[in-house]
């Protein structure tokens, strides 16, 4: 598959592109982690991380591609680390990390609740409301991917969906302020 | 503007012009109430995306990149497969023929041989009938054929295990376990199945190769790895319900699944985990 092919099949949100740029550059990038001070785990998971950028990155609009995919991706690999590497080394510090935790509280319990609710919603719900806030697809493209006969049924469904999912949010948001 | 969920949305979204967009941010500093609600939503949207990132990289963690990697080459050396035939105990029922031979026909064969060398697709001859007992099928490590007959003259339903020890030369497995399930047989008996294995094969194992890589291809499956003198055992399980077998690698304490789907490429063994499973094999092992 050439880059452009890949492009255009990520902007139509065909995950098996991404399979197929993952294994394709794997060996690559994921070395390039390890040579430094990278475990193998850590290289897994932070160039699974870079690939997601690119895929999110794509997906928009604007996206225009100045070199090759792969040292675009690269590249985005190479800064996801280095801010790991920033990250790892200010936090050998403990004070930084309990401050946050302890902050964080209320907002991970919130956090929680949500994360209920959208295990809670129906598959066609949850991958609707996914593609469009997290790859941002357009209501037409969304529409293709899923099957719906016009953006303005992806449209609606979307509104349904969000509506149902605040409501269940809400409920259960309510009834877990009683409990405190 | 009003601080509406469409305005909330677009606001979190970043689809409000700047102007819209320090309405907002004023309107949270003076309304406690419009805050929470925009918290609350960009926890929503947050955790959204969250979601889809966990499912993405899920995705993403279920790829087998180890086939496309260094491997791969490596298996490619073809001289380090052997095929391992094991065609299993299948029974011939020919009663046709019951009465005018002692020696019904081919019963099983297990094939061991180069890959290069062996052309041995499943034999025509053989026919797996529906499972219904419990035979175990031993194999011998005795014979320069590669077939054997049975004895027997009214079989019609076995369910066997085959058992392949390579390639540790010499070895003959007395016959254990054979026959404990005939009472089980409705139709027929057996008395049993010998398998046997070609002793005479020259096995080139490639010493670079480590993995364990398998393919099943044609009703042949063969193996890639040094097992140096280490017995490994094929254990092959017939499924009654979906009247399919189901195959196992034994070596070292481990068990393996060797998918019978069929695959040109090699791919690595995965190690049985599930308790009910490895139970089951543990159990069929010790016989």
């Amino acid at each position: 598959m050439s880059d452009d092919e890949v492009i255009e099949r990520i902007k139509k949100g065909d995950e098996r592109a991404l399979d197929f740029l993952y294994k394709k550059n794997y060996k690559m990038m994921t070395n390039m982690i390890i040579k430094n001070n990278g475990t193998e785990e850590e290289a897994k998971d932070v160039y699974q991380d870079a690939l997601i950028v690119v895929w999110q990155k794509v997906m928009s609009p604007e996206f225009v591609l100045s070199s090759k995919l792969s040292t675009y991706l690269y590249s985005i690999c190479q800064n996801l680390w280095r801010k790991e590497l920033e990250r790892k080394g200010r936090h050998t510090g403990e004070d930084e990390i309990k401050s946050t935790v302890i902050n964080d509280t209320d907002k991970r319990e919130r956090i929680e609740v949500v994360n209920q609710c959208i295990n809670n919603m129906g598959e066609t719900c949850r991958l609707l409301l996914s593609y469009y806030y997290f790859d941002e697809m357009s209501m037409a493209e969304i529409a293709v991917k899923m099957g719906f006969s016009n953006s303005d049924t992806a449209k609606t469904k979307k509104y349904k969906c969000k509506q149902e999912l605040d409501k269940m949010i809400r409920t259960l948001y309510k009834a877990s302020d009683f409990m405190d | 503007m009003s601080f509406n969920e469409e305005n909330i949305e677009a606001f979190l979204t970043g689809k409000l012009n700047a102007a819209d967009q320090l309405a907002m941010e004023a309107g949270m500093k003076n309304d406690p109430l419009l805050r929470s609600e925009v918290d609350l939503q960009k926890d929503i949207i947050e955790s959204l995306k969250t979601n889809r990132k966990i499912q993405l990289k899920n995705r993403l963690n279920n790829i087998d990149v180890a086939a496309t990697t260094g491997v791969s080459s490596a298996v490619k050396i073809a001289a380090s497969f052997i095929t391992v035939g094991i065609i299993g105990a299948g029974i011939y029922y020919m009663s046709v023929f019951s009465h005018n031979k002692e020696n019904t026909t081919v019963v099983a064969s297990t094939k061991i041989s180069e890959e290069s060398s062996s052309k041995n697709t499943a034999d025509d001859a053989i026919v797996n009938n529906n499972s219904i007992a419990e035979q175990t099928t031993k194999t011998e490590k005795n014979s320069n054929k590669n077939t054997n007959s049975v004895n027997n003259n009214h079989i019609s339903n076995v369910n066997s295990t085959a058992v392949a020890n390579v390639p540790d030369g010499g070895i003959t497995n007395e016959d254990n376990g054979i026959n404990k399930g005939s009472t089980d047989v409705p139709t027929g008996e057996i008395d049993k199945a010998k398998v046997s294995t070609a002793d005479n094969v020259n096995i080139d194992f490639d010493k670079k190769i480590s993995k364990l890589n398998y393919k099943f291809y044609e009703g042949k499956l063969s193996l890639s790895k040094t097992f140096e003198d280490q017995v490994y055992d094929v254990l092959e399980f017939n499924v009654n319900s979906s009247k399919s077998k189901k195959f196992y690698l034994s070596f070292e304490g481990k068990y393996f699944e060797l998918k019978t789907t069929s695959s040109t490429k090699a791919v690595p063994l995965k190690e049985v985990k599930e308790e009910s499973i490895l139970a089951k094999l543990r159990a069929r092992n010790k016989k």
